[in-house]
């Protein structure tokens, strides 16, 4: 059975001219196949058979026919020749030529023109050039305000006779005594003064500056005196502060912050859907806010909290304690948290007698059955989380009891979030 | 080019119209021959011919000369027996269509239908030229140029304006085509040359 390929080979043998390899291989085709031999064979023989089919001719009516129709056809237009003219060689050269003397022009020009101006004197507008004119025989002219060549110079050598000098004539007497001021007189200062502007009189003293830095300590620390210290004067010195503790598990640390708090003399209020959420144990920040505290009362809160971390060893519900100055952003979220603004500058110093102090408020206050140092656990983030201030009886009744704050007392706000 | 078609042509651009009819007489037969087997009506092949030469008369002065006259006169004839065979194909089509019976063939009323005309063909031609006419139209074209007409292959692609390989392979498929036909009539019989050979 012959191949495709085989096959063409074979056919194109027949009558037609094959390349060396292809006549080589129809050789060995032909050689050793008998299929091949008889493709070959009958495709030659219908080659043949086509070849000595017989000739037909052109009817002779045609012929004519044809000479006719061609005698009366338009004649055959020659074709255009087109006939490529040499550029003369004399004339090549012209446009280079052109630009070149064009370019030489301006060359010479430019250099002309620079040896021009670089002369002195030459073409220059001068000082008299641009006043305006001026009658010299005018008594209100200045002397030697016109320009004038000294005598003593000589006068250019040009071989022409010497102009005479043509005798003024007053015609008519200007009356523009007015001269223009061409700019103001400059200024003189005494040698070594700097120009420039004047130096600082009242510069600040930069011997001693005072930075605040927020406190950053460990929660276990925050009972060390030097600490308390620190923590204290923070307190004192801000209008409100915020703390944030970090803890691991918040649950953990929110139930520590309580215990410190109930141990510090602190009535902690839940807010009641936080209380759920803790009961649901979810993993949230939580944040105490009280007004009612002193630096003292916050000094003994958080050695609550350093004593019951420390006990707790490993497990211990803090780790990093972060007190800072409470500010806009604090501010924000205790509106948010709230409903209400808690202003931060109302700090009340003076507007207590200094023989009403804090701790007889607390006497009184605890005497008429209201809780002395109150605070409010709400659940701070995430923010969508937050309690609606309106809808919670806790918050409200913390605004209620909270009264006017006492002297001495700086807001706090507590926040118990988890370490990153 | 030959340089006796060449100067014929000179001739002829030069106003010696008798030059043109020179190179009709030369080429006048070989074309029907060629044409005659592609349409397989000798009216058509004529008037293919004739139309032809008038338009390679017309267009002479665009002939550039870079090839052989004939080749160039082929390929006007070839497209005109083309354009020819449509026109007739679409009449026929008319003219049943408003007969309403198509399946009746047109009245044919060429001189290919002339009474004893069939009778003057030998058998060989009759069923050679009946296969060749069952062949595709561009395998018909090459085989008649290749087969009947003897041109080279360079020519034949240079007429039909397809590559080589095209015509090769136009060749190979329209022999085994045409070998399939006339298998029932011929079977395996040689002619004498080509036994010989």
């Amino acid at each position: 059975m012959l191949t495709e390929l085989q096959r063409e080979l074979i056919s194109l043998a027949v009558g037609g001219r094959l390349l060396p390899a292809e006549e080589v291989a129809v050789r060995a085709l032909l050689s050793d196949s008998c299929d091949a031999v008889v493709l070959f064979q009958t495709l030659q023989s219908q080659a043949a058979r086509l070849h000595a089919l017989p000739r037909a001719a052109l009817p002779a009516g045609r012929s004519a026919n044809i000479l006719r129709a061609i005698a009366a056809a338009p004649a055959p237009v020659a074709p255009s020749v087109t006939v490529r003219v040499p550029a003369r060689s004399g004339r090549s050269w012209l446009p280079y030529a052109v630009a070149a003397s064009t370019l030489l022009a301006v060359t010479g020009a430019s250099f002309w023109a620079a040896q021009q101006s670089a002369r002195p004197g030459a073409n220059r507008p001068t000082e008299t050039a641009l006043l305006p004119a001026v009658n010299p025989l005018d008594p209100a002219v200045k002397p030697g305000l016109i320009a004038s060549r000294p005598a003593d110079l000589p006068g250019p050598e040009t071989g022409l006779p010497t102009p005479r000098e043509a005798t003024p004539v007053e015609l008519a007497r200007v009356e523009s005594p007015s001269f223009p001021e061409l700019a103001p007189e400059p200024r003189v200062r005494p040698a070594g003064e700097i120009v420039g502007s004047g130096a600082f009189q009242q510069r600040p003293n930069l011997a001693t500056l005072d930075i605040r830095l927020p406190i950053l300590t460990l929660a276990s620390k925050l009972d060390l005196p030097e600490v308390r210290t620190l923590t204290a004067a923070e307190v004192s010195s801000s209008p409100a502060v915020r703390l944030d503790l970090f803890s691991r598990d918040t649950l953990r640390g929110i139930h520590a912050l309580q215990t410190a708090a109930t141990n510090a003399g602190v009535t902690v209020a839940v807010d009641g859907l936080t209380a759920e959420r803790i009961k649901k144990n979810q993993a949230l920040v939580w944040a105490v806010y009280a007004e009612s505290l002193t630096a003292d009362d916050l000094a003994k809160w958080l050695d609550q909290v350093a004593i019951l971390n420390r006990e707790a060893g490993k497990d211990a519900p803090f780790g990093a304690a972060h007190l800072t100055t409470a500010a806009g952003p604090e501010s924000r979220d205790l509106r948010d948290l709230l409903g209400v603004e808690p202003n931060f500058s109302k700090r009340i110093v003076a507007a207590v007698p200094n023989s009403v102090k804090a701790s007889t408020v607390d006497r009184v206050a605890l005497a008429m059955g209201k809780p002395v140092k109150a605070a409010i656990l709400l659940t701070y983030a995430p923010v969508s989380a937050r309690t609606t201030p309106t809808t919670s009886a806790e918050v409200k009744t913390f605004l209620t009891g909270r009264g006017d704050r006492k002297p001495g007392a700086t807001p706090v706000l507590i926040v118990v979030r988890a370490t990153n | 080019m030959n340089d006796s078609d060449r100067r014929l042509i000179s001739e002829c651009l030069a106003g010696r119209t008798d030059a043109f009819g020179e190179l009709v007489v030369r080429y006048q037969d070989r074309l029907f021959n060629s044409v005659v087997r592609i349409l397989d009506n000798h009216d058509d092949a004529a008037d293919a011919v004739q139309d032809a030469f008038i338009n390679a008369y017309v267009s002479l002065g665009s002939f550039k000369g870079d090839a052989e006259f004939f080749t160039w006169l082929y390929r006007i004839a070839f497209n005109t027996a083309v354009s020819l065979k449509r026109r007739r194909k679409q009449l026929v089509s008319l003219e049943s269509a408003r007969d309403g019976d198509a399946s009746i063939d047109p009245v044919d009323h060429s001189e290919e239908t002339r009474p004893g005309l069939a009778l003057q063909r030998t058998e060989d031609e009759e069923v050679l030229q009946a296969a060749l006419n069952r062949l595709s139209a561009d395998h018909r074209t090459v085989l008649v140029l290749k087969d009947i007409d003897g041109l080279k292959y360079e020519e034949i692609a240079d007429i039909v304006g397809v590559p080589i390989g095209t015509v090769r392979s136009r060749i190979h498929r329209a022999r085994l085509e045409l070998k399939e036909f006339l298998e029932p009539e011929f079977g395996n019989q040689f002619p004498p040359e080509a036994s010989k050979g």
